[in-house]
């Protein structure tokens, strides 16, 4: 890598900022907990000092975390955590304030790395002494190919299940040299993220991509975790009627009690219009079942990874693959029917809608800021492993949105608190509850 | 520049001799059609040698001057079709951004062959370049491409182009009248056309 010669940003076109600009002004007033942070910590400035290394989808939501993390006194460089998943105008608007951004629409995969590498040396000369992650990329980065600046790094925060798993495999091996904070797995991150956000986006995704009527139509929904769950609530309160499959007892019971049928996927496949996968496991739609499904039936899948479908059967066995447009394919099967499949079998909130909206990315990243702060200002206190951010710190990532949306809160008296044995600001539950 | 040898084959056709001319005939016509100084038929031969040559010259330079034009029209075709089909290759080349008019774009060809573009120059990518540079090409806002090298002159070009379009549009879209009192209602049912503005130019300076 050379440092001599990094150009102070790399964007797309600089020229889409004042763009960008109008969109995250939007977006700050959806996401309250940020903006609420900014008003706490902004004089204090408990970042001063911290020079973040950002990795994460570069979108108008990451600016308004950005431009919070250089509020609260932080040096930031920032790449995205995915080639195509940028929004081009948020990261000129970014560029334009003067923060270090490398990442456009639709980059390689060695411009990709390209882009993280050129996120490591500040302006200064000094390397990086936070990460923030999504998906484990920049710190597999540092780990494997920069060594010498981890032990300047006083700690990382991850975004997502993809970057946390790979965490907790690092300290098994003993490979981790910086404490850790998974932020995914606060209640107000994933559950919030996966409930709510995938509740909006998905039925947001079939009709942007097919305008299909959803009342009256049976829908299959693969899976019912908290994806599965949002998905399954949305399209039944459109009027679909939801058919839900599981492997665990627990979920399927859960599903059969909220007046959901539960069945085998392959006794409901020529039955349903409409597959949605949201299992996190893979091969649930395999070849011969796409044969039996009813003319036009659609097919998408919003778990995590692109293997819930197989796709690659539909490829070699079609008679004739058309693009309706893009992210819109509709197969012609040698039985002469068709199967339209959304976003190729990849999430298709991102591919045919535009994700999770401000408002649940700003829980996600209020956890984000929570743990660079804590990381930072705490960092004697953090040995090298994987946290979670403290309940209490979670109970206040809620509290900062409660204002936006006009909550207001009960307060425990003090003889209800020691009624029910716990303080009377919180954290109000164990660390077992479940939500 | 005159062959002496050919000089001599030259043929000098003199006018055929009438012994009656208009009817009158003449007494002697050997006498009267002798050439009594042998040098002035070479001098007539020498004369009608030179018209030759110089027709010739002419005629080959005219002709020149079309066989220019034509290799010129030959190599314009061919330059034509040479550009059409590198702004196909490179607007099929694989690139995972959605280009932009204005912008320049680096083209690199991978191990498989594959060639790409990137939004990265060489020097951007450093030691670390990954894939062989091929060139850089500005897209154009018609869709076609510039090579680096060609990015100046062709923005010269445009910038001239402008400058006279721009010149047009202060002739033609002038609120007051101008040259021959053309104004923007005038101009459609007005013969002036902007031919006309140099005649008219001398026109007044001739006449007033």
């Amino acid at each position: 890598m050379s440092k001599c010669n990094k150009p102070p940003f790399k964007v797309a076109d600089i020229d889409l900022a004042d763009w960008g600009r109008k969109c995250i002004e939007i977006a700050e007033n959806e996401m309250p907990g940020l903006m609420d942070l900014r008003k706490r910590y902004g004089p204090s400035k408990p970042l001063k000092g911290a020079r973040i290394a950002g990795c994460l989808h570069m979108t108008t939501q990451t600016a308004v975390l950005i431009e919070t993390l250089t509020a609260l006194g932080a040096e930031v460089q920032w790449s995205s955590c995915n080639i195509f998943s940028t929004q081009d105008f948020a990261a000129a608007a970014i560029a334009k304030t003067g923060v270090p951004v490398y990442a456009w629409k639709g980059e390689t995969d060695e411009e990709y790395l390209w882009c993280i590498e050129q996120t490591l040396v500040f302006a200064d000369g000094k390397p990086l002494n936070m990460i923030l992650d999504d998906g484990g990329d920049l710190t597999n980065l540092v780990h494997e190919k920069y060594p010498q600046y981890l032990a300047d790094i006083k700690g990382l925060s991850e975004e997502t299940t993809t970057g946390v798993h790979n965490l907790y495999k690092m300290v098994k091996d003993g490979k981790l040299k910086v404490p850790a904070i998974n932020v995914n797995d606060s209640v107000t991150k994933s559950k919030f993220d996966n409930l709510y956000g995938c509740r909006e986006s998905l039925v947001d995704g079939i009709k942007r991509a097919t305008d299909v009527m959803l009342a009256g139509k049976v829908a299959v929904v693969a899976g019912y975790g908290d994806v599965g769950k949002g998905s399954a609530q949305a399209l039944r309160n459109f009027g679909a009627r939801v058919i839900i499959t599981e492997i665990d007892p627990i979920n399927a019971l859960q599903a059969a009690m909220e007046g959901y049928e539960v069945a085998r996927i392959e006794d409901v496949i020529s039955k349903a219009r409409i597959f949605v996968t949201a299992s996190g496991c893979k091969d649930i739609i395999m070849g011969e079942m796409f044969e039996q499904m009813l003319e036009d039936a659609i097919v998408c899948n919003i778990g995590h990874f692109d293997c819930e479908l197989d796709i690659k059967w539909l490829n070699d066995n079609c008679t004739k693959k058309e693009q309706i447009k893009p992210q819109v394919d509709r197969y012609t099967l040698k039985n002469g029917r068709h199967i339209i499949v959304l976003a190729e079998g990849r999430l298709v909130n991102l591919g045919c809608a535009h994700g999770h909206p401000s408002f649940v990315m700003s829980n996600s990243f209020t956890n984000q800021v929570l743990a660079q702060i804590e990381l930072w200002t705490k960092s004697d206190k953090y040995k090298i492993d994987v946290y979670m951010l403290p309940k209490k710190l979670d109970e206040e990532v809620a509290m900062a949105h409660l204002d936006h949306l006009g909550v207001k809160l009960t307060k425990l008296t003090d003889s209800q608190a020691s009624y029910l044995g716990i303080p009377k600001e919180g954290p109000f539950k164990a660390d077992f509850y479940r939500y | 520049m005159a062959d002496p040898v050919r000089s001599y084959e030259t043929k000098v056709a003199l006018v055929e001799s009438n012994s009656r001319p208009d009817g009158h005939q003449l007494v002697n016509t050997y006498m009267t059609n002798r050439n009594a100084d042998p040098m002035d038929l070479v001098e007539l031969a020498r004369q009608v040698q030179k018209a030759d040559e110089f027709t010739k010259a002419t005629c080959g330079s005219k002709l020149m001057v079309i066989a220019d034009q034509i290799r010129y029209l030959q190599e314009q075709a061919k330059k034509v079709l040479e550009e059409a089909k590198r702004d196909a290759m490179l607007h099929h080349a694989a690139c995972n951004l959605v280009k932009k008019p204005g912008k320049i774009y680096y083209l690199y060809e991978r191990e498989s062959g594959q060639k790409y573009f990137s939004l990265l120059s060489p020097e951007e990518w450093g030691p670390s370049c990954p894939h062989d540079f091929i060139g850089a090409f500005k897209l154009e806002h018609d869709m076609s491409w510039t090579p680096h090298e060609h990015i100046e002159k062709r923005s010269q070009d445009f910038a001239l182009i402008d400058k006279v379009m721009n010149a047009q549009n202060a002739i033609i879209d002038a609120e007051a009248p101008n040259f021959k009192g053309l104004t923007p209602s005038s101009r459609n049912n007005s013969s002036v056309k902007l031919l006309d503005v140099g005649e008219s130019d001398a026109s007044k300076a001739q006449g007033t």
